[in-house]
């Protein structure tokens, strides 16, 4: 296969040489006088037995204005395009191609580089039914993969888009295209290709903001929000999340994706987000397909991701394919970049809270690379300026490091292992230290079985852990908390034709959770040992599902998912009385489950199913249901995650959750895809949803099933969106509409909240509005704002007050009746970025950022106080004022 | 214990840029909901039941609910009757609670509506195994941002519950310290006795959910160096055994004052309790019905036996005339809740 690529190449090369050297036997005649040349050209194509390659865009407002009788046909192109900036190049006697000249930057000495001449696969035959196209898309600085390219052929109005790995396949008849490749802040890139049999064809595409080019630089032409059957997804690249004021610089792609319709967060410092009325454990967050169980940094300020090695994140919130399970809500697809193939680069970056250093480059060119990046916090200064003894005897410090390696065997190979570790700690008044840390590996063979099967083979480990150290005099402690997640997965993707594309896989997933091993830390301690038992559990699923184009109107996609759920011994597991709420009082008996025995299954099937249909006016409208099933559980009473919450595995007790959504979604571009908006519209209905009744203590309890309580949730909205991609201003506004509700019904009084009647959830914030927006004001220098509104949050207040036992408690109204006070902030940032020479061996730029520009003191949370009288409320503000901060990154290619 | 951490980590982290201020809620005019509260015990009586309304101002005599009929009734189908003597207070006449017996409280009110609690049982007592004191110094917040150590005698309490009963435990205690007469005058006394009741105590501990049925170092209350420990200071510590479901209650109650409403915290809800109307039992009524099985300890703590200065005591007494010093400073029964009458419990 590379043998007969090189040979394109060549060709391509040669094709000059070519022409002079042609048998113009074929000669043309015709009146072109007055007639714009789009029409001459067409006029000859049809006339004559030659096609003529071009953009149609080079002709506009061009005319010809000579009359060709019996004219060779070299010589009559010549003709054609005298004084015009286009020349024209001929191969064999059927094909003609048009250049326009000069190509400024277009390296055209080898396969990479736009509008690079004509290239033929494989050799004619008559008898070839179909061939198929396939290979990868590739970023040309550094190799690696571009995930959702867009390949579209222009005569068949028939694409694709590449998946996570860049790949992509087109089965089509023989023939000569135009096919166009084309990605978000990528230059377009048009190929004529003369297809005669199956083979790789694998682009490089350049960078739309370096590129010097007079070519159209075209960093949008992607129409994949109306013409993919796919709705409900943000995609966020990094280089986007970049250009976004950061809080106290820190460059972070979650809060970015906060910012997009339907995603929301119950406060500043709160870890994770919730996504149309989902709670925060009900999203799947994928690093390079290993999940990660906590993802901030600081409690919930900053998140995992280094910005540096991040590539792009999709959410996907609604329509979410079978290949992904286990939660109900959403699922966060983060992807690292792969290591540069081509040159060693090394790149960083300096702020206020934290420091990064990332080295990437070649173990052997263009097949193996590596990359390693690290990133380290300081933020004990900000502690030393507080005027108090105990905090500034405390410290906080995290650290994330990253490191991945790739390597291509051939076409058909390739080896990818990947691995992230982050630790955070905190040291409060030098007696109690708290450490939580992440880590995961994940190694993933990718094969090409066929142009037509691309498959994927993964093993994937990952573990969160956190520690709390005590050591108070006599009551030194050590608590401990494990998860360990060892998943296996094969996925598969089948091209038999361009109407279908075919997904099929099987995954296994082992869950093991320490719930808690509180030790005393010395002999003297006279701390009690408290170990609660390991928690095991096996999840199996299979998926299928195919999209299947129609027409070149309807796509659609239909799929189906099983999962099969075990929680496995060694258990200890207590039985209640059946005609009384659970109670440590209640329990009748304890059921011994030996180890590897099955204590309890579920299962189910997963139907998922999108539907798109495209209208003529650049415009589609889609539908989509899925249902999800999930077996873990994220066990939190507070408004916020915390990194110390605990999950949990469906049991004998606790039953996995189910979440049935549709969705409904208009979308239409404008000015030639540049400008895209969409509305979508959804119901979710959520069973077996979690709650917790009041006053439950959730760490170290051995009878967590008396303390929870299960019930239904119910999310709906609509969500805006308008969103530019090019031009000199970008960015995006969304607005969304949206409620979320829950029910608890229990069968006993203290089983149910607010009467068993629905009641909002913590995080329902009915308004949400967001704009980001980034002005290039020359090429080096531009200007982003941020604004984001959103309702505040629910909230339960006290009505009055009342006294028991010579106590004053206030009296609280039913849960959740009252709100926060409305949320809003505006951020600035300006970037520097460094010179634009294209050959430069350093890189670097300065952002300037204001958080909160206007300084607005947003309520952090909102208390109640006054022991004898009625309580006052008082909000706290904690980021009550403007944050400046100052960035500089830089790069050595 | 995660909540507490979180929020300390939290407002840590936060400390610079904090900033708190007061908003405004509007709340549909509430109406006033009934509060029932009192118990039963092992203990001899009277017991209280108090009857009130909750307020959107201060709580006064004029929440008190007078006229109602309330009555205990055991589970052998005995009714006793309270009386009211202070409005709004009930109190049993000759009724003796028994462990292992359980009471049903039954409230009518003036107005003809029922209200009744579930059958309680009073469970058996638990010996406190042992009550001790050390002397410690504590942190405290001055000012913001400043601290100032106090030092002090922390009285604690080891529960070691053999018999398995209940594992779920309040503490209450009344305070006896000697004073003296700084400058007695006459024929005052020179040494009197101050008996002392903390106000709005509420301490409460359970060992069921930590493994098992031993309680240790599980601290009362802290006593600062002063005039209460100036001479001779004794604790009658009454430990309140009882079920879950009133532990529960109190719990509810607990975390509610000490909430500071952060994200990080669980949000605050109404503590409902376990009395019921018998005509609607969706009626919202505050407050519970509890029964405790509750013993006693008592112990006694000398100046010598605790460490640190004490602050100038009595320095009141040193005025300049024409000033008058306090009535205390020539006798001693001028301070509150004081006798000259020696305790007969004091050793």
């Amino acid at each position: 296969m590379k043998a007969f690529l090189a040979r394109t190449i060549l060709l391509a090369c040669l094709l000059p040489s070519l022409v002079a050297a042609q048998n113009a036997s074929l000669k043309i005649s015709g009146d072109y006088q007055n007639k714009s040349l789009s029409e001459v050209l067409t006029d000859i194509e049809k006339r004559y037995p030659i096609k003529i390659f071009y953009k149609k865009e080079w002709l506009t407002n061009l005319s010809s204005d000579v009359s060709l009788n019996e004219v060779e046909i070299s010589r009559a192109f010549e003709l054609l395009l005298q004084g015009t900036e286009i020349s024209a190049i001929q191969y064999h006697d059927r094909y003609v191609v048009l250049l326009k000249e000069p190509a400024l930057t277009a390296d055209t000495t080898n396969n990479a580089g736009p509008g690079s001449a004509v290239a033929v696969i494989g050799q004619f035959n008559e008898n070839t039914t179909e061939a198929t196209i396939s290979g990868y898309i590739r970023e040309s600085n550094s190799g690696e993969g571009i995930i959702g390219a867009s390949i579209f052929i222009d005569e068949l109005a028939l694409g694709t888009v590449t998946n996570t790995d860049g790949f992509y396949s087109l089965t089509v008849a023989p023939g000569e295209y135009n096919i166009r490749f084309s990605a978000i802040g990528w230059e377009e890139d048009n190929r004529q290709v003369v297809l005669n049999e199956s083979g790789l064809f694998n682009i490089d595409m350049f960078e739309a903001t370096i590129q010097l080019s007079e070519v159209t630089v075209t960093s949008e032409a992607v129409d994949r929000n109306i013409s993919s059957v796919q709705m409900g997804t943000s995609r966020l690249d990094i280089r986007t999340a970049q250009k976004m004021p950061a809080f106290l610089g820190e460059v972070d792609i979650v809060r970015g994706l906060i910012l997009m319709p339907g995603v929301s967060t119950v406060g500043e410092g709160a870890t994770g987000f919730n996504v149309r009325g989902g709670s925060v454990g009900e999203n799947l967050i994928l690093l390079d397909d290993a999940p990660i169980f906590n993802s901030s940094h600081l409690f919930g300020f900053f998140s995992i991701f280094n910005p540096d090695l991040v590539k792009d994140a999709t959410l996907y919130r609604g329509g979410i394919p079978a290949k992904f399970g286990g939660r109900i809500s959403s699922m966060l697809d983060v992807k690292q970049k792969e290591g540069n193939t081509k040159s060693y680069q090394v790149r960083g970056g300096v702020g206020l809270i934290s420091s990064r250093l990332l080295a990437e480059g070649p173990i052997v060119k263009e097949k193996g690379s590596f990359l390693v990046g690290g990133r380290l916090s300081y933020t004990d200064w900000i502690l030393n300026r507080i005027e108090n003894l105990d905090i500034r005897n405390s410290s906080a410090q995290f650290y994330d490091l990253n490191a991945k390696v790739n390597y291509r065997f051939d076409d058909k190979n390739s080896i990818q292992l990947s691995s992230y570790y982050s630790r955070d700690n905190f040291k409060f008044r030098s007696d109690t230290t708290f450490v939580w840390e992440n880590l995961n590996a994940v190694f993933k063979w990718n094969h090409l079985f066929s142009p037509k099967l691309f498959s994927s083979f993964s093993a994937v480990y990952s573990s969160y852990r956190y520690l709390v150290e005590g050591r108070q005099i006599e009551k030194d402690f050590d608590l401990d908390y494990d998860i360990t997640y060892r998943n296996a997965k094969a996925d598969f993707s089948y091209f038999p034709n361009p109407n279908h594309q075919i997904n099929f896989g099987i995954s296994a997933i082992s869950y093991s959770f320490e719930p808690g091993r509180l030790e005393p830390a010395t002999v003297n301690s006279t701390i009690i040992p408290e170990v609660l038992e390991t928690e095991h559990a096996l999840e199996s699923a299979a998926y299928v599902d195919d999209e299947f184009k129609i027409s070149s109107r309807i796509t659609v996609n239909y799929g189906l998912r099983y999962s099969l759920y075990q929680n496995l011994g060694a258990a200890q597991v207590f039985t209640y009385q059946e005609d009384q709420p659970r109670a440590i009082s209640t329990i009748t008996d304890t059921l011994q489950f030996a180890s590897g025995k099955v204590v309890e299954d579920y299962q189910g099937f997963e139907p998922r199913l999108s539907v798109k249909y495209s209208f003529y006016n650049n415009s589609s409208v889609k539908l989509s249901y899925n249902r999800m099933r999930q077996y873990i559980h994220l066990i939190s009473n507070t408004t916020a995650v915390s990194p110390f919450d605990i999950w949990k595995t469906s049991d004998m007790h606790i039953e996995p959750q189910t979440g049935d959504q549709i969705a409904l979604g208009y979308f239409r571009n404008f000015m030639d895809n540049s400008l895209e908006t969409s509305v979508e519209g959804f119901y979710k209905q959520i069973d077996n949803a979690t709650e917790y009744k009041n006053g439950a203590e959730l760490l170290l309890n051995n009878t967590l099933e008396a303390d929870l309580l299960q019930g239904e949730g119910r999310s709906y909205g609509v969500e805006f969106l308008v969103r530019k991609k090019a031009g000199r201003l970008t960015g995006w506004g969304s607005y969304t509409y949206s409620r979320s509700e829950r029910k608890i019904n229990g069968e006993f009084p203290e089983e149910r909240i607010n009467g068993g009647e629905y009641f909002p959830s913590n995080w329902d914030t009915p308004h949400s509005l967001n704009i980001t927006t980034n002005y290039k004001l020359t090429r080096r220098y531009s200007f982003s704002t941020n604004f984001t509104f959103n309702t505040g949050r629910p909230l339960t207040i006290p009505e009055s007050i009342y006294q028991i036992d010579g106590i004053t408690v206030p009296n609280f109204t039913r849960r959740n009746q009252a709100r926060i006070p409305d949320y809003h902030r505006l951020d600035l940032s300006f970037t520097v970025d460094g010179n634009l020479k294209k050959r430069k061996n350093y890189d670097a730029n300065w952002t300037f950022s204001v958080y909160n520009i206007y300084g607005r003191k947003n309520a952090f949370s909102v208390f109640f106080e006054g022991r004898n009288g009625q309580p006052q409320a008082f909000k706290l503000s904690v980021l009550g004022r403007p944050f400046a901060a100052i960035t500089y990154n830089f790069k050595f290619l | 214990m995660i909540g507490r951490w979180t929020k300390i980590l939290l407002l840590t982290l936060l400390g610079l840029s904090g900033c708190i201020d007061p908003i405004e809620f509007e709340l549909d005019q509430s109406t006033p909901q009934l509060v029932i509260d009192g118990y039963i015990s092992n203990e001899p009586g009277p017991y209280f039941i108090r009857l009130s309304t909750s307020s959107t101002e201060t709580i006064s005599s004029t929440n008190a609910i007078s006229g109602a009929t309330v009555t205990i009734t055991d589970n052998t189908g005995i009714t006793s009757t309270l009386i009211e003597l202070v409005p709004g207070q009930y109190e049993t006449i000759g009724l003796r609670g028994e462990a292992g017996k359980s009471y049903q409280l039954k409230v009518v009110l003036a107005t003809g509506e029922e209200f009744e609690s579930s059958f309680q049982e009073i469970p058996e007592p638990v010996e406190i195994d042992s009550l001790y004191f050390a002397s410690v110094s504590k942190l405290a917040i001055a000012t913001q941002g400043s601290t100032v150590t106090r030092r002090g005698v922390e009285f604690f309490v080891d529960v070691k519950n053999d018999n398995n009963a209940t594992s779920f435990y309040r503490w209450d205690f009344v305070s006896t310290y000697q004073v003296a007469t700084p400058f007695p005058a006459g024929a005052a006394p020179t040494v009197c006795w101050v008996t002392e009741e903390p106000s709005a105590f509420l301490n409460i501990a359970e060992s069921a959910s930590f493994g098992g049925s031993k309680l240790s170092n599980h601290p009362i209350f802290f006593v600062t160096n002063s005039l209460r420990t100036s001479i001779k200071y004794s604790m009658l510590l009454k430990q309140m055994a009882m079920d879950e479901a009133t532990y529960n209650f109190w719990e509810g109650i607990k975390n509610l004052r000490e909430d500071n409403g952060t994200i990080f915290d669980p949000p605050p809800a109404r503590i409902n309790g376990n009395i019921f109307s018998t005509a609607d039992p969706s009626q919202t009524v505050l407050g519970f019905f509890a029964a405790y099985g509750i013993s006693e300890k008592r112990i006694f703590v000398s100046r010598e036996q605790i460490d640190g200065n004490f602050p100038q005591l009595n320095q009141e007494c040193i005025v300049i005339p024409p000033m008058i010093p306090p009535a205390f400073c020539s006798d001693c029964r001028a301070f509150p809740n004081s006798t000259a009458f020696i305790p007969p419990f004091w050793e």
